[in-house]
């Protein structure tokens, strides 16, 4: 379950409507905004994957200038994957081969 | 940025694998408030910061002087700090002294100011 | 705070990305915090910087302490805390520390560090000295209201068992005695009946002499939420010949001449009695009135206050007192449903504080306001452990533990078989009270004195002439303590201690509450707690003294590990021996009951599972006090079984007025009353140490009403000189509507020789409870310049 910190520009005179869009996804948190259009954000996920979907999103949207990931804390999957929990969809290519 | 945050967590694990710790924590930025503050010899730093803002705020004093806050000798300072470590946004940690309780309860949603006017936090906004 | 770690992490991901863009989150120092304390432990104790016994905790990081916080399941403070609460702990790891024991064998020498083996065998050899030489009344002890009541218990042990003298004293001489005179001789029995939750279900708060916004600010928050909360149907009045802060919720500020609280309460009894305000059964059920050594009637009493008419009082009164304003008072007051009295200094350190107490305590006797939820005469202690320690640990040269005379023999008794020493050992007569005490050091009768936790030479009154004593070659000063003060300045031998969370033990707060702090880290150097140096003393005082009473003294406690076992011990032996029965009854209060509570306990509690219920809200009453109920000698709800009253009554006073022991005249034209600010704490060793608390208030400043301001051409700011007959100080003046015109009010705190208002104040005491009168003298105001560039100072 891995928790981003990211920072989100866009035009200013669009912020509030922006912030108010990305409070109401699911997994998304804003936790402030200034007036030159930045807004920051935690997004909190269920998966690395889904998470990258999000952004993924998130970048494909007009409205927003840029996506920018500042921290990222996925340290409860990582347990997982060491311990052999998890088996993750890397993406090296090798996700069908290495899939059981 | 596609696939970014998948590659970070591969190399994260190829961290722990090899022993070591990402712990990164990112601190605080510093607020750096004294900077628009009128500069300050050491001895005048040795005043009430309501004998200056009695005059230089007048609103926020009167609002203060008139709360619970300013009725129970809550100073400024209690809650912004002094030179060192000086807040123009008090940290929820200043609150918690004195009302952790609150602050446990409001965890998920806010910080007190957002519903409790600043200076006054008598009713709600 | 609870907060859990996926709470941090998403807190923490949202300032990283905050200081990406130079956003100010306001949670970031919480979260740096919460980060910081996350892996740690909290450790529950008092505050220590007033009376109250704020609960709070100790946040721990790798033992060393980082934070504090307020327990809000404390019945005490339900979690709020002052600013020197919020900030106390950063002293602990101040580098000023007094971390090895020093010593100079004269007063003028430099001194040099030496070994803790070395500086027990001086402390013992010349207390032995002096005992061999001039008998043990030659030897004192000076202890302090913050001392834990283990300390004082063993200090005065040893004193008394092992030395012979009962020269005890500590600094509640100097605050609080003149109350315990007058609950003693109004109520026979000592301490308030109630407590804090009074407020609560109060429906007129009268105070009366204490500026509680500022020196007991989270009891005040109580009041103020009492009043704001109920605006239509409770009243507060404030009395006092200053305005405080403690006025701004008063619905009446009576402000009259110094020196005239007297007259001003006679006539508020004068008026109950005349509009037939009090109450008839509460009165013939259980009060008889006294006037001198006899006991009157009703009519006698009141014609005895004929002098007090409101309106002969209000001519004596002055100010803004007039006969209608003390009338409403006392309508007020008995009238209401509930009514607490509160004060504090401004009627203890009177030259008549006891009367006045009295005084207090017969309004409430007469309207009945007593004894129920929501009416007490509740006097605020100043120390933490005044009441705990000193005045039911045996802490002052008449009383013995447990409440005890010294005088009589029978209680003499008691003690000496619970100590397992010889009848006869503790002498008959009484010890030096405080002010004869360093008379004595003055006139070299006391060859040898160990003052603990407190600095005499800046908080005794007309300081300096006493400050030639402490010099003098011939006395062996010792001092413990954690910091230099003006008073280790003028030692022979300093010795090292542990702070507050350094070492275990109780302090008992204003309202008959034990409460314990545990050690949970480690004094600096070789700091050692006070318990473990006087028990390390003692055994080689005997030795000295080749006298195995001594070492009976502390033979109990041989052996025990300083930090836990040996304080229980003490608590242990001090409780179920010499507690158990008393009114002070603290049997139940077991360091494993005390542990367990979120505050502590109230006494009486005769039984662990009484005391796990927070012990006795209400004393004397029936319905809440058990020993009401063991010691009932009839069927009424209360039973008055204070040990000082035989009669088991209350007692009205006849008290006529009289003013201060020095007034004002055509030299010395101004009153000088002193007091305390909210930011600093007696005499500053501590807080001024804790920057933020020194900036808010850096120097002791006078305060000038505004029309004597005008009158002598004085603007905020400048530098002012205040003369009395005994010494003089200058500091900056602040113009203020808060002193009567004709009065000026000085802080106390700073010890800055320039600027140490004791020097000026004046040494008359109370004749019954010896305690001085730090309110009132008179003084010469004259303006010396404009403003002027101070420094703080702190030894």
């Amino acid at each position: 379950m891995p928790i981003g910190g990211f920072v989100i520009s866009v035009d200013p005179d669009i912020r509030e409507e922006i912030v108010t869009m990305l409070s109401e996804m699911e997994g998304v948190e804003v936790h402030g905004s200034d007036a030159k259009g930045n807004i920051v954000a935690v997004i909190d996920t269920e998966t690395s994957e889904v998470m990258d979907d999000l952004v993924h999103g998130l970048q494909k949207d007009p409205q927003i200038l840029s996506v920018g990931l500042t921290y990222l804390n996925a340290e409860d999957e990582i347990e997982k994957i060491v311990s052999g929990e998890l088996r993750p969809e890397i993406p090296f290519g090798r996700k069908k081969k290495n899939r059981p | 940025m596609h696939r970014t945050i998948l590659l970070l967590v591969a190399l994260s694990i190829l961290m722990v694998v090899a022993g070591c710790n990402n712990q990164e924590v990112a601190t605080a930025p510093t607020s750096g408030i004294l900077a628009d503050h009128v500069d300050l010899e050491e001895w005048e730093m040795l005043t009430p910061c309501a004998d200056c803002h009695r005059e230089e705020t007048p609103e926020i004093a009167e609002e203060w002087y008139a709360s619970t806050h300013g009725i129970a000798n809550v100073k400024c300072y209690q809650c912004h700090g002094t030179y060192e470590d000086m807040e123009l946004v008090p940290s929820l940690d200043r609150c918690a002294a004195c009302h952790e309780e609150k602050i446990d309860y409001s965890e998920n949603a806010v910080v007190c100011w957002q519903c409790h006017p600043s200076h006054t936090f008598t009713g709600h906004k | 705070m609870v907060m859990t770690r996926r709470d941090f992490i998403k807190k923490t991901a949202a300032l990283s990305a905050a200081s990406f863009v130079g956003l100010n989150l306001p949670f970031a120092k919480h979260v740096d915090q919460a980060g910081a304390t996350d892996a740690d432990k909290w450790v529950r104790g008092s505050c220590r910087l007033c009376g109250l016994g704020c609960r709070v905790e100790l946040g721990l990081k790798g033992g060393k302490p980082v934070a504090i916080r307020g327990v809000a399941k404390s019945r005490t403070n339900f979690g709020y805390l002052c600013m020197k609460g919020m900030l106390f702990y950063k002293v602990m790891e101040h580098p000023d520390r007094l971390k090895m024991p020093l010593y100079r064998e004269s007063k003028k020498d430099a001194f040099r560090e030496i070994s803790w083996d070395e500086a027990l065998d001086i402390a013992a050899k010349k207390f032995a000295d002096a005992k061999k030489e001039f008998g043990g009344d030659s030897t004192a002890y000076y202890g302090s209201g913050q001392a834990l009541t283990e300390e004082t218990y063993l200090f005065q042990k040893v004193m008394r068992g092992g030395l012979q003298t009962n020269n005890v004293e500590g600094n509640p001489r100097l605050c609080m005695a003149s109350a315990v005179g007058g609950y003693l001789t109004s109520f026979g029995a000592d301490e308030p009946i109630g407590g804090y939750s009074n407020i609560e279900k109060s429906s007129c708060i009268f105070i009366i002499g204490s500026n509680m916004a500022e020196a007991h600010p989270v009891f005040f928050r109580r009041v103020m939420r009492r009043k704001m909360d109920n605006k239509d149907t409770v009243k507060v009045i404030n009395a006092d010949p200053r305005v405080s802060p403690t006025s701004r919720i008063a619905d009446m500020h009576m402000q009259f001449r110094p020196g005239t609280d007297l007259a001003m309460l006679n006539a508020m009894a004068y008026v109950i009695i005349e509009e037939k305000l009090f109450d008839k059964k509460f009165i013939s059920d259980y009060a008889v009135f006294k006037s001198g050594k006899n006991t009157v009637d009703m009519d006698t009493y009141f014609a005895e206050l004929g002098d007090y008419t409101p309106e002969k009082a209000a001519v004596i009164c002055g100010g803004n007192i007039t006969g209608d304003m003390i009338r409403k008072a006392a309508r007020w007051f008995a009238k209401s449903n509930g009514t607490v009295s509160c004060w504090c200094m401004g009627i203890n350190q009177r030259k008549r504080g006891v009367w006045a107490n009295n005084l207090i305590n017969n309004l409430h006797i007469l309207t009945g306001q007593l004894c129920k939820p929501g009416a007490d005469s509740f006097s605020l202690t100043g120390q933490p452990n005044a009441c705990g320690g000193v005045r039911e640990g045996g802490g002052l040269c008449h009383i013995l533990p447990g409440h005890r005379l010294v005088k009589k023999e029978k209680l003499r008794n008691q003690v000496e078989s619970a100590w397992g020493i010889p009848a006869g050992r503790i002498p008959p007569k009484p010890g030096y009270h405080t002010m004869a005490m360093f008379k004595a050091v003055n006139e070299g009768k006391i060859k040898a004195i160990w003052i603990n936790c407190t600095s005499p030479a800046q908080s005794l009154p007309n300081v300096d002439l006493y400050r030639k004593g402490m010099a003098r070659e011939d006395v062996f000063m010792v001092c413990t303590d954690i910091f230099p003060t003006l008073t280790t300045e003028l030692a022979n031998l300093i010795l090292p201690t542990a702070f507050h969370f350094e070492k275990t033990g109780v302090y008992g707060c204003t309202e008959r509450r034990s409460q314990i702090t545990p050690k949970c880290c480690d004094a600096p150097g070789e700091a050692h707690a006070e318990v473990w140096i006087v028990r390390e003393w003692a055994k080689r005082l005997a030795r000295e003294l080749n006298d195995p009473v001594i070492e009976q003294c502390v033979a109990p406690f041989d052996g025990l590990e300083e930090g836990y076992d040996l304080p229980k011990a003490i608590w242990d032996e001090y409780t179920q021996k010499l507690t158990k029965g008393r009114d002070s009854d603290l049997t139940g209060a077991t360091y494993g009951v005390l542990e367990q509570m979120h505050d502590g306990v109230q006494w009486p509690a005769a039984t662990e599972e009484y005391a796990l219920t927070g012990g006795t809200v209400i004393k004397f009453a029936r319905e809440y006090d058990p020993m009401a109920e063991s010691h009932a000698k009839d069927d009424k709800p209360f039973q008055f079984y204070g040990p000082a009253h035989p009669d088991k009554k209350l007692w009205i006073w006849s008290r006529p007025y009289k003013g201060a022991d020095e007034e004002p005249d055509a030299e010395y034209p101004f009153y000088l009353s002193t007091g305390r600010i909210i930011d600093h704490w007696h005499t500053t060793s501590m807080t001024g140490r804790i920057p933020e608390l020194l900036r808010a208030n850096p120097y002791s400043f006078v305060e000038v009403n505004p029309r004597d301001a005008e009158r002598m051409g004085i603007k905020p700011g400048d530098m002012v000189e205040l003369e009395s007959r005994r010494g003089r100080v200058e500091m900056p003046a602040k113009v203020v509507e808060g002193p009567i015109e004709g009065m000026v009010f000085a802080y106390w705190h700073d010890m800055h020789e320039d600027r140490m208002i004791n020097k000026v104040v004046k040494d008359a005491f109370d004749p019954g409870s010896k305690e001085p009168e730090f309110k009132i003298c008179a003084v010469k105001v004259r303006r010396l310049s404009g403003p002027k560039r101070l420094t703080p100072y702190v030894v």
